[in-house]
Protein backbone atom coordinates (compact mmCIF):
# COMPACT_ATOMS: atom_id res chain seq x y z
CA UNK A 1 0.00 0.00 0.00
CA UNK A 2 1.29 3.45 -0.88
CA UNK A 3 1.68 5.86 1.99
CA UNK A 4 -0.72 8.26 0.29
CA UNK A 5 -3.36 5.54 0.20
CA UNK A 6 -2.76 4.79 3.86
CA UNK A 7 -3.25 8.48 4.65
CA UNK A 8 -6.55 8.39 2.75
CA UNK A 9 -7.65 5.52 4.95
CA UNK A 10 -6.48 7.19 8.16
CA UNK A 11 -8.23 10.44 7.26
CA UNK A 12 -11.39 8.44 6.61
CA UNK A 13 -11.38 7.05 10.13
CA UNK A 14 -13.16 9.72 12.10
CA UNK A 15 -13.56 7.75 15.28
CA UNK A 16 -11.19 9.05 17.92
CA UNK A 17 -9.90 6.88 20.74
CA UNK A 18 -11.09 7.46 24.27
CA UNK A 19 -8.96 9.30 26.77
CA UNK A 20 -7.32 7.66 29.76
CA UNK A 21 -8.74 10.13 32.26
CA UNK A 22 -11.01 9.63 34.15
CA UNK A 23 -11.44 5.98 33.14
CA UNK A 24 -8.21 4.85 34.77
CA UNK A 25 -9.41 6.18 38.11
CA UNK A 26 -12.59 4.10 37.96
CA UNK A 27 -10.90 1.06 36.46
CA UNK A 28 -8.10 0.94 39.01
CA UNK A 29 -9.90 2.18 42.09
CA UNK A 30 -13.33 0.64 41.42
CA UNK A 31 -12.32 -3.04 41.66
CA UNK A 32 -10.08 -2.29 44.65
CA UNK A 33 -12.93 -0.57 46.50
CA UNK A 34 -15.26 -3.42 45.61
CA UNK A 35 -13.01 -6.31 46.64
CA UNK A 36 -11.62 -4.35 49.58
CA UNK A 37 -15.15 -3.52 50.68
CA UNK A 38 -16.19 -7.17 50.51
CA UNK A 39 -13.08 -8.11 52.48
CA UNK A 40 -13.90 -5.56 55.17
CA UNK A 41 -17.50 -6.77 55.34
CA UNK A 42 -16.33 -10.33 55.87
CA UNK A 43 -13.25 -9.72 58.02
CA UNK A 44 -14.48 -6.64 59.83
CA UNK A 45 -13.02 -3.23 60.53
CA UNK A 46 -10.81 -3.13 63.61
CA UNK A 47 -12.75 -2.09 66.68
CA UNK A 48 -10.18 0.42 67.93
CA UNK A 49 -9.83 2.25 64.61
CA UNK A 50 -10.33 5.73 66.08
CA UNK A 51 -7.54 5.21 68.62
CA UNK A 52 -5.16 3.67 66.10
CA UNK A 53 -5.71 6.37 63.53
CA UNK A 54 -4.59 9.04 65.96
CA UNK A 55 -1.47 7.21 67.13
CA UNK A 56 1.67 8.77 65.75
CA UNK A 57 3.23 5.36 65.17
CA UNK A 58 0.23 3.84 63.41
CA UNK A 59 -1.19 6.64 61.29
CA UNK A 60 1.48 5.97 58.64
CA UNK A 61 -0.30 2.73 57.80
CA UNK A 62 -2.74 4.98 55.97
CA UNK A 63 -0.65 7.98 55.09
CA UNK A 64 2.13 6.12 53.25
CA UNK A 65 -0.19 3.93 51.14
CA UNK A 66 -2.29 7.02 50.37
CA UNK A 67 0.81 8.81 49.07
CA UNK A 68 1.72 5.79 46.94
CA UNK A 69 -1.82 5.63 45.62
CA UNK A 70 -1.81 9.29 44.60
CA UNK A 71 1.69 9.16 43.15
CA UNK A 72 1.02 5.93 41.24
CA UNK A 73 -2.21 7.06 39.61
CA UNK A 74 -0.87 10.47 38.71
CA UNK A 75 2.30 8.93 37.24
CA UNK A 76 0.31 6.42 35.21
CA UNK A 77 -1.83 9.25 33.85
CA UNK A 78 1.10 11.46 32.99
CA UNK A 79 3.04 8.63 31.37
CA UNK A 80 0.06 7.91 29.13
CA UNK A 81 1.06 11.05 27.22
CA UNK A 82 4.10 10.13 25.13
CA UNK A 83 5.96 13.43 25.47
CA UNK A 84 5.73 13.59 29.25
CA UNK A 85 8.73 13.24 31.53
CA UNK A 86 7.27 12.98 35.02
CA UNK A 87 9.58 13.59 37.96
CA UNK A 88 7.46 14.70 40.91
CA UNK A 89 5.47 11.48 41.18
CA UNK A 90 8.58 9.33 41.38
CA UNK A 91 10.07 11.57 44.04
CA UNK A 92 6.87 11.28 46.04
CA UNK A 93 6.94 7.47 45.82
CA UNK A 94 10.62 7.36 46.77
CA UNK A 95 10.02 9.75 49.65
CA UNK A 96 7.20 7.52 50.95
CA UNK A 97 9.46 4.46 50.71
CA UNK A 98 12.32 6.28 52.44
CA UNK A 99 10.03 7.45 55.19
CA UNK A 100 8.80 3.87 55.65
CA UNK A 101 12.38 2.65 55.88
CA UNK A 102 13.13 5.36 58.45
CA UNK A 103 10.10 4.33 60.46
CA UNK A 104 11.27 0.72 60.35
CA UNK A 105 14.77 1.71 61.46
CA UNK A 106 13.52 3.94 64.27
CA UNK A 107 11.61 0.97 65.70
CA UNK A 108 14.50 -1.43 65.17
CA UNK A 109 16.63 0.73 67.46
CA UNK A 110 14.05 0.61 70.22
CA UNK A 111 13.04 -3.05 70.00
CA UNK A 112 15.76 -5.39 71.34
CA UNK A 113 17.35 -7.44 68.53
CA UNK A 114 16.11 -10.74 70.02
CA UNK A 115 12.54 -9.59 69.45
CA UNK A 116 13.00 -8.36 65.89
CA UNK A 117 11.97 -11.58 64.20
CA UNK A 118 8.83 -11.90 66.28
CA UNK A 119 7.91 -8.26 65.73
CA UNK A 120 8.43 -8.43 61.99
CA UNK A 121 6.55 -11.68 61.69
CA UNK A 122 3.60 -10.45 63.74
CA UNK A 123 0.54 -12.66 63.79
CA UNK A 124 -1.06 -12.18 60.42
CA UNK A 125 1.63 -11.86 57.82
CA UNK A 126 0.20 -14.40 55.41
CA UNK A 127 -3.30 -12.99 55.47
CA UNK A 128 -1.81 -9.51 55.13
CA UNK A 129 0.30 -10.38 52.10
CA UNK A 130 -2.46 -12.40 50.44
CA UNK A 131 -5.18 -9.79 51.04
CA UNK A 132 -3.27 -6.73 49.87
CA UNK A 133 -1.95 -8.60 46.85
CA UNK A 134 -5.28 -9.97 45.72
CA UNK A 135 -7.23 -6.77 46.38
CA UNK A 136 -4.56 -4.73 44.62
CA UNK A 137 -4.32 -7.12 41.69
CA UNK A 138 -7.88 -6.30 40.64
CA UNK A 139 -6.83 -2.66 40.34
CA UNK A 140 -3.72 -3.52 38.35
CA UNK A 141 -5.78 -5.47 35.84
CA UNK A 142 -8.45 -2.78 35.53
CA UNK A 143 -5.90 0.01 35.37
CA UNK A 144 -3.79 -1.66 32.69
CA UNK A 145 -6.89 -2.27 30.59
CA UNK A 146 -7.66 1.45 30.52
CA UNK A 147 -4.02 2.52 30.16
CA UNK A 148 -3.98 0.67 26.83
CA UNK A 149 -5.92 3.64 25.47
CA UNK A 150 -2.96 5.88 26.26
CA UNK A 151 0.33 6.19 24.42
CA UNK A 152 3.06 5.49 26.92
CA UNK A 153 6.54 5.28 25.47
CA UNK A 154 7.66 3.72 28.78
CA UNK A 155 5.16 0.89 29.11
CA UNK A 156 7.06 -0.87 31.89
CA UNK A 157 7.17 2.27 34.02
CA UNK A 158 3.47 2.88 33.37
CA UNK A 159 2.76 -0.62 34.64
CA UNK A 160 4.96 -0.06 37.69
CA UNK A 161 3.07 3.15 38.47
CA UNK A 162 -0.37 1.56 38.23
CA UNK A 163 0.90 -1.37 40.35
CA UNK A 164 2.16 0.94 43.11
CA UNK A 165 -1.04 2.99 42.95
CA UNK A 166 -3.33 -0.03 43.17
CA UNK A 167 -1.16 -1.57 45.89
CA UNK A 168 -1.35 1.67 47.86
CA UNK A 169 -5.14 1.75 47.59
CA UNK A 170 -5.38 -1.92 48.61
CA UNK A 171 -3.09 -1.43 51.63
CA UNK A 172 -5.08 1.63 52.66
CA UNK A 173 -8.26 -0.45 52.85
CA UNK A 174 -6.60 -3.48 54.40
CA UNK A 175 -5.18 -1.27 57.14
CA UNK A 176 -8.74 -0.56 58.27
CA UNK A 177 -8.91 -4.23 59.29
CA UNK A 178 -5.34 -4.99 60.31
CA UNK A 179 -4.49 -4.53 63.99
CA UNK A 180 -0.76 -5.21 63.69
CA UNK A 181 0.52 -1.77 64.56
CA UNK A 182 4.26 -2.24 64.76
CA UNK A 183 6.02 -0.50 61.85
CA UNK A 184 8.42 -3.46 61.87
CA UNK A 185 5.42 -5.49 60.73
CA UNK A 186 3.48 -3.19 58.49
CA UNK A 187 6.34 -1.45 56.74
CA UNK A 188 7.77 -4.86 55.86
CA UNK A 189 4.67 -6.67 54.65
CA UNK A 190 2.63 -3.79 53.28
CA UNK A 191 5.79 -2.66 51.55
CA UNK A 192 6.51 -6.08 50.08
CA UNK A 193 2.94 -6.54 48.89
CA UNK A 194 2.87 -3.11 47.23
CA UNK A 195 6.30 -3.64 45.69
CA UNK A 196 5.21 -7.04 44.39
CA UNK A 197 2.17 -5.46 42.74
CA UNK A 198 4.45 -2.82 41.24
CA UNK A 199 6.63 -5.53 39.73
CA UNK A 200 3.63 -7.43 38.38
CA UNK A 201 2.40 -4.18 36.85
CA UNK A 202 5.80 -3.45 35.33
CA UNK A 203 6.17 -6.87 33.73
CA UNK A 204 2.58 -6.89 32.46
CA UNK A 205 2.75 -3.27 31.34
CA UNK A 206 5.88 -3.86 29.30
CA UNK A 207 3.88 -6.38 27.30
CA UNK A 208 0.34 -5.02 27.08
CA UNK A 209 0.99 -1.26 26.95
CA UNK A 210 3.29 -1.26 23.92
CA UNK A 211 1.97 1.16 21.35
CA UNK B 1 10.29 24.69 11.45
CA UNK B 2 8.35 26.56 14.13
CA UNK B 3 6.04 27.96 11.51
CA UNK B 4 5.41 24.55 10.10
CA UNK B 5 4.55 23.24 13.54
CA UNK B 6 2.12 26.05 14.23
CA UNK B 7 0.43 24.84 11.08
CA UNK B 8 0.32 21.40 12.58
CA UNK B 9 -1.46 22.72 15.65
CA UNK B 10 -4.08 24.44 13.50
CA UNK B 11 -4.51 21.41 11.30
CA UNK B 12 -4.85 19.01 14.20
CA UNK B 13 -7.27 21.27 16.04
CA UNK B 14 -9.37 21.48 12.90
CA UNK B 15 -9.09 17.72 12.53
CA UNK B 16 -10.36 17.21 16.08
CA UNK B 17 -13.26 19.43 15.14
CA UNK B 18 -14.18 16.98 12.41
CA UNK B 19 -12.33 18.52 9.43
CA UNK B 20 -11.06 15.43 7.61
CA UNK B 21 -9.37 17.48 4.88
CA UNK B 22 -7.29 19.26 7.53
CA UNK B 23 -6.44 15.93 9.07
CA UNK B 24 -5.32 14.49 5.73
CA UNK B 25 -3.23 17.64 5.20
CA UNK B 26 -1.62 17.13 8.62
CA UNK B 27 -0.71 13.54 7.81
CA UNK B 28 0.62 14.54 4.38
CA UNK B 29 2.79 17.21 6.01
CA UNK B 30 3.95 14.73 8.61
CA UNK B 31 4.93 11.92 6.22
CA UNK B 32 7.98 13.61 4.62
CA UNK B 33 9.25 14.68 8.04
CA UNK B 34 8.98 11.11 9.32
CA UNK B 35 10.62 9.89 6.13
CA UNK B 36 13.51 12.28 6.76
CA UNK B 37 13.94 11.08 10.32
CA UNK B 38 13.89 7.43 9.36
CA UNK B 39 16.34 8.06 6.53
CA UNK B 40 18.67 9.98 8.81
CA UNK B 41 18.67 7.19 11.37
CA UNK B 42 18.56 4.15 9.16
CA UNK B 43 19.78 5.34 5.79
CA UNK B 44 21.49 2.03 5.21
CA UNK B 45 18.35 0.00 5.03
CA UNK B 46 16.22 -0.56 2.00
CA UNK B 47 13.89 2.31 1.01
CA UNK B 48 10.79 0.11 1.05
CA UNK B 49 11.64 -1.04 4.56
CA UNK B 50 12.05 2.57 5.64
CA UNK B 51 8.67 3.37 4.15
CA UNK B 52 7.24 0.47 6.17
CA UNK B 53 8.48 2.17 9.30
CA UNK B 54 7.05 5.53 8.19
CA UNK B 55 3.67 3.88 7.72
CA UNK B 56 3.90 2.22 11.09
CA UNK B 57 4.55 5.57 12.76
CA UNK B 58 1.69 7.21 10.86
CA UNK B 59 -0.69 4.46 11.88
CA UNK B 60 0.34 4.72 15.53
CA UNK B 61 0.05 8.50 15.58
CA UNK B 62 -3.37 8.18 14.02
CA UNK B 63 -4.63 5.65 16.56
CA UNK B 64 -3.19 7.65 19.46
CA UNK B 65 -4.17 11.12 18.27
CA UNK B 66 -6.51 11.57 21.24
CA UNK B 67 -3.46 11.61 23.54
CA UNK B 68 -2.49 15.02 22.11
CA UNK B 69 -4.06 17.82 24.15
CA UNK B 70 -5.09 20.85 22.12
CA UNK B 71 -3.31 23.26 24.42
CA UNK B 72 0.02 21.50 24.00
CA UNK B 73 2.56 21.74 21.20
CA UNK B 74 2.29 19.06 18.54
CA UNK B 75 5.95 18.57 17.80
CA UNK B 76 7.15 17.00 21.08
CA UNK B 77 4.13 14.71 21.01
CA UNK B 78 4.73 13.59 17.43
CA UNK B 79 8.46 13.12 17.96
CA UNK B 80 8.00 11.13 21.17
CA UNK B 81 5.78 8.62 19.37
CA UNK B 82 7.98 8.61 16.27
CA UNK B 83 11.14 8.07 18.29
CA UNK B 84 9.61 5.18 20.21
CA UNK B 85 8.18 3.49 17.13
CA UNK B 86 11.31 3.93 15.02
CA UNK B 87 13.59 2.52 17.71
CA UNK B 88 11.12 -0.30 18.25
CA UNK B 89 10.84 -1.07 14.56
CA UNK B 90 14.60 -1.02 14.02
CA UNK B 91 15.29 -3.05 17.15
CA UNK B 92 12.76 -5.67 16.17
CA UNK B 93 14.31 -5.81 12.73
CA UNK B 94 17.66 -6.48 14.35
CA UNK B 95 19.19 -3.04 14.47
CA UNK B 96 20.07 -1.18 17.59
CA UNK B 97 20.12 2.46 16.63
CA UNK B 98 19.67 5.34 19.00
CA UNK B 99 17.40 8.15 17.90
CA UNK B 100 18.21 11.33 19.78
CA UNK B 101 15.03 13.35 19.66
CA UNK B 102 16.65 16.76 19.83
CA UNK B 103 18.20 16.22 16.42
CA UNK B 104 14.87 16.12 14.67
CA UNK B 105 14.57 19.84 14.21
CA UNK B 106 17.64 19.73 11.96
CA UNK B 107 16.34 17.03 9.72
CA UNK B 108 15.28 17.98 6.25
CA UNK B 109 12.03 16.42 5.18
CA UNK B 110 12.65 13.80 2.56
CA UNK B 111 10.77 13.78 -0.68
CA UNK B 112 9.91 10.85 -2.87
CA UNK B 113 12.55 8.31 -3.60
CA UNK B 114 12.13 5.78 -6.31
CA UNK B 115 8.38 5.54 -6.59
CA UNK B 116 5.97 5.18 -4.88
CA UNK B 117 6.41 4.86 -1.20
CA UNK B 118 5.08 1.43 -1.72
CA UNK B 119 5.64 -0.29 1.56
CA UNK B 120 5.34 -4.02 1.77
CA UNK B 121 4.38 -4.70 5.34
CA UNK B 122 0.98 -3.10 5.19
CA UNK B 123 -0.08 -5.31 2.31
CA UNK B 124 1.30 -8.38 3.99
CA UNK B 125 -0.62 -7.48 7.14
CA UNK B 126 -3.77 -6.81 5.12
CA UNK B 127 -3.63 -10.39 3.94
CA UNK B 128 -3.60 -11.55 7.54
CA UNK B 129 -6.67 -9.53 8.52
CA UNK B 130 -10.12 -11.01 8.66
CA UNK B 131 -12.00 -10.73 5.38
CA UNK B 132 -14.26 -7.81 6.15
CA UNK B 133 -11.59 -5.65 7.77
CA UNK B 134 -9.36 -6.25 4.78
CA UNK B 135 -12.09 -5.47 2.27
CA UNK B 136 -13.05 -2.28 4.09
CA UNK B 137 -9.45 -1.02 4.23
CA UNK B 138 -8.88 -1.87 0.58
CA UNK B 139 -12.11 -0.21 -0.47
CA UNK B 140 -11.09 3.04 1.19
CA UNK B 141 -7.43 2.91 0.17
CA UNK B 142 -7.68 1.75 -3.41
CA UNK B 143 -11.19 2.54 -4.58
CA UNK B 144 -11.42 5.82 -2.69
CA UNK B 145 -14.68 4.72 -1.11
CA UNK B 146 -16.06 7.42 1.16
CA UNK B 147 -17.26 6.61 4.64
CA UNK B 148 -20.85 7.35 3.61
CA UNK B 149 -20.63 4.78 0.79
CA UNK B 150 -18.91 2.20 2.95
CA UNK B 151 -22.11 1.33 4.78
CA UNK B 152 -24.26 0.40 1.76
CA UNK B 153 -21.37 -1.47 0.18
CA UNK B 154 -20.85 -3.72 3.19
CA UNK B 155 -24.44 -3.81 4.37
CA UNK B 156 -23.72 -1.71 7.45
CA UNK B 157 -25.22 1.42 8.90
CA UNK B 158 -22.94 4.45 8.65
CA UNK B 159 -22.21 4.26 12.35
CA UNK B 160 -21.35 0.57 12.13
CA UNK B 161 -19.13 1.27 9.11
CA UNK B 162 -17.25 3.91 11.11
CA UNK B 163 -16.70 1.45 13.92
CA UNK B 164 -15.66 -1.29 11.50
CA UNK B 165 -13.08 0.96 9.81
CA UNK B 166 -11.67 2.06 13.16
CA UNK B 167 -11.46 -1.51 14.41
CA UNK B 168 -9.83 -2.66 11.19
CA UNK B 169 -7.06 -0.07 11.69
CA UNK B 170 -6.66 -1.16 15.30
CA UNK B 171 -6.28 -4.76 14.18
CA UNK B 172 -3.78 -3.71 11.53
CA UNK B 173 -1.68 -1.94 14.18
CA UNK B 174 -1.88 -4.96 16.50
CA UNK B 175 -0.76 -7.25 13.66
CA UNK B 176 2.21 -5.00 12.93
CA UNK B 177 3.23 -5.02 16.58
CA UNK B 178 2.85 -8.77 16.75
CA UNK B 179 4.65 -9.48 13.50
CA UNK B 180 7.64 -7.49 14.58
CA UNK B 181 8.04 -9.47 17.78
Amino acid sequence: MRTDDLITVLAGDTRAGRSVWPGVMFAALGPVLLTGGVFLLLAGVRADLANAATSLLVVWKWVLPAILFGAGISLALTLARPESRPRGGWWMAVAAAAFGAGLFASRAVIVPPVDWIAAIRGQTLLICLASITSIGLTGVIGGLAVLRRGASVRPGLSGLAIGLGSGGAAALLYALHCNQDDPLFYVTWYGLAILGLGLVGAVAGARVLRI
Amino acid sequence: MTECNDDWVFLLRAANGGDTAAYAAFLRALAPVLRGIVRARAGGIDAALREDIVQEVLLTIHLKRHTWAEDRPVRPWVYAIARYKIIDALRLRGRDISVPVEDYAEIIPAEAEADPFAARDTDRMLDLLDGRSRDILRAVAYDGTKLADLGPRFGLSEGAARVALHRALGKLAALRRGSAE
